[in-house]
């Protein structure tokens, strides 16, 4: 695919009017907005600034919309750093570690990581969309049932290693969030599956008031029950200063390799930001320095899937700029707002509105300069929002997971539910029961049972079809390695430990 | 209390558990395709989850808790304020029960300065009013 020049040119032109820049400032600024509050995520954004996007011309319509796509995936993470709230599914990996270093009063690092991953992975995504749109799509076009399958037992591998010190607990955890992953109207057979008539869960329990329950909720609890029957304040100081030069170059090969995993991920239709972001987690582990210190503040644990969250923006773009198939609730928005316009995204979309396409391209980039400038100042100001006493941050954390959880489908039950998880997760956490795991499964759940079942009925129910197919059989092989990876390792350190023991008792006789 | 309290929780779970497969095996696919059927995930999934608490019923019983636990009597307190405030939302609406939630709270947990509780408990619904009601313009429960 050639680059035609003169297109480039006009659409530099467009990109960087007064207006065009305007509107990536208002959309960024409502975007980071929109992503912080819970429950109000990328879609939600969206569409609800449609109608502003119906009165602009088609490129800055587009240009808008995804400066609020890309801003609200990485205004998630404030909340899921500050306050172990995520703002959308797609931060939830991102309360991990960025919690831990918020608790360890580093919150103004855990946002800095968190801004200069989400910029560099649309940055990356933006590279990914413009050099590699059409081998890409042709990638997304081998995926299969089998193929997706895999993908989400190589993201499910990744439990043990989420589980610390209580395995089997991780364990059962992930296996609970996979059970739960089953409510709801089967998507293979039509069969109701633990709905007990209520046409609330026909779809399945929602995702993210499950996660605001076992996150916010439960960790509001635990803020209300230390020891002392009090609220616990930390003893640390909060400190807003930001990543370091050093910081930045020891994390640059996780936010390298995060920003490809979330630009593939991206042009896969159906994955997303979520499932995305916590196979960066999990990938990053293998190559990240402070590898031993994920789960208690690493800032790897932030960068990771922070970089891919926001480079799964641009890889959303390619199938829909490349085959005019949207592959999220979000890019199905952006087309609605193309074909409003009489734009029709394909193949022939290069060939007939070129502007179009480099204009998207080049405001990816001035969209994620302007969210980095505005993640970088803001900065302060959403340090400063927890410094605030927790005997009055903590009851307007749960009025605020109320209301969020609400804004989802406009549901009561919905905050039901959240209440629900809330309690449940602080009485799992206080035994000892790590919620990241049954999270990963929650989010996974859905991708993994439905794609296997229909992998197996395309086979007429062999099950070789899932090596036989070489992505397939390659994903599973190395979520195989992972998964047993941990507990390998431990064996290896026990029996060296043996062997040494050995060795000193011979020797001291 | 960590001990007993761990081997009653796993005792629970694995309850949960079997209720879960047993319900499971009543789902029946209208149409047998030879591949899995509904019940097959569910079925599977709480044999699984049932065999791993029955693991951590006998780890609890074999091993020496690390930790104490205790659960403060204040914990129901504060967990009933709140299902009684989520259950008040759908009769009055969202704002009213919001501003006594806050302001309640933040007594019982020992915030004693009257303005101050004002402020926040006003000032919390006002921004969601303006953000949520006037400017995003979605429905408020």
């Amino acid at each position: 695919m050639g680059i035609d020049i003169a297109s480039v040119v006009d659409s530099l032109s467009t990109v960087f009017s007064l207006q065009s820049l305007l509107l990536i400032i208002i959309g960024s600024s409502l975007g980071v907005l929109i992503g912080a509050l819970p429950g109000l995520g990328p879609t939600v954004g969206t569409t609800l600034l449609l109608p502003v996007a119906f009165a602009l011309p088609p490129t800055q319509a587009l240009i808008f919309l995804i400066a609020i796509y890309m801003c609200a995936e990485y205004g998630g993470s404030i909340t899921a750093i500050l306050i172990s709230t995520p703002g959308t599914t797609a931060a939830t990996a991102t309360v991990q570690d960025g919690y831990a270093l918020t608790r360890r009063g580093l919150p103004g690092k855990a946002l800095g990581m968190s801004i200069t991953g989400s910029a560099i992975g649309g940055i990356m995504s933006a590279l990914v969309l413009l050099l590699f749109a059409l081998p890409l799509m042709n990638v997304a076009l081998s995926f299969g049932p089998t193929e997706y399958f895999a993908l989400g037992i190589f993201g499910l591998s990744l439990v043990v290693s989420l589980s610390g010190g209580a395995k089997l607990k991780g364990l059962f955890m992930a296996i609970f969030g996979l059970l739960i992953g089953t409510v709801g109207i089967d998507s293979v057979s039509g069969v109701q599956r633990f709905t007990f008539g209520s046409h609330y869960v026909f779809d399945g329990i929602e995702l993210l008031p499950a996660l605001m329950g076992l996150y916010a909720v439960s960790e509001v609890l635990f803020m209300f029950t230390s020891s002392h029957n009090s609220i616990d304040t930390p003893k640390t100081r909060t400190s807003s200063s930001f990543i370091n030069f050093k910081e930045f170059r020891s994390r640059l090969p996780v936010i390298f390799q995060s920003g490809i995993i979330g630009s593939l991920v991206g042009v896969l239709p159906g994955a997303g930001g979520s499932i995305g972001g916590w196979l960066a987690y999990d990938q990053s582990k293998r190559i990240a320095k402070d590898r031993e210190q994920y789960g208690r503040g690493a800032l790897s644990g932030v960068a990771a899937p922070e970089t891919a969250n926001n480079a799964t923006v641009g890889g959303a773009l390619v199938p829909l700029l490349s085959l005019g198939i949207p592959g999220s609730p979000t890019t199905a928005v952006l087309l609605g707002a193309l074909i409003f316009h009489g734009v029709s995204p394909g193949p022939d979309l290069l060939q007939k509105s070129p502007d179009i396409f480099y204009s998207i391209v080049i405001a990816l980039f001035v969209i994620c300069t302007v969210m980095f400038f505005l993640g970088y100042t803001l900065r302060v100001l959403w340090v400063k929002l927890i410094t605030i006493r927790p005997e009055i941050l903590a009851p307007v954390i749960l009025a605020l997971a109320v209301i969020g959880t609400y804004a989802v489908r406009n549901l009561m039950f919905d905050v039901f539910v959240m209440l629900t998880f809330g309690i449940i997760g602080y009485f799992l956490r206080r035994f000892n029961y790590p919620m990241a795991p049954a999270v990963l499964a929650l989010v996974l759940a859905e991708l993994i049972e439905s794609n296997m079942r229909r992998a197996l009925i395309a086979s007429d129910g062999s099950w070789a079809t899932f090596v036989t197919h070489p992505i397939s059989g390659i994903l599973l092989c190395v979520a195989m390695l992972s998964f047993f990876a941990p507990l390998l390792r431990r064996m290896v350190t026990l029996a060296n430990r043996r062997f040494r023991r050995g060795r000193l008792t011979s020797s001291n006789r | 209390m960590l001990k007993t309290g761990n081997v009653i929780v796993a005792t629970l779970l694995l309850i949960l558990m079997v209720l879960a497969g047993v319900q499971a095996l009543t789902f029946k696919a209208p149409a047998e395709t030879g591949a899995p059927g509904p019940a097959y995930a569910p079925v599977g999934l709480a044999v699984i989850g049932g065999l791993l608490c029955c693991s951590i019923i006998v780890m609890s019983v074999i091993k020496e808790p690390k930790a104490h636990f205790d659960v403060s009597s204040k914990l129901f307190l504060y967990t009933a304020i709140l299902i009684a405030y989520v259950s008040i939302i759908p009769l009055v609406g969202y704002y009213i029960p919001t501003f006594v939630f806050l302001g309640v709270m933040m007594w019982l947990l020992g915030v004693r300065k009257a303005g101050l509780i004002v402020l926040v408990s006003f000032g919390f619904p006002t921004a969601i009013f303006l953000i949520f009601s006037i400017a995003l313009q979605l429905p408020m429960p």
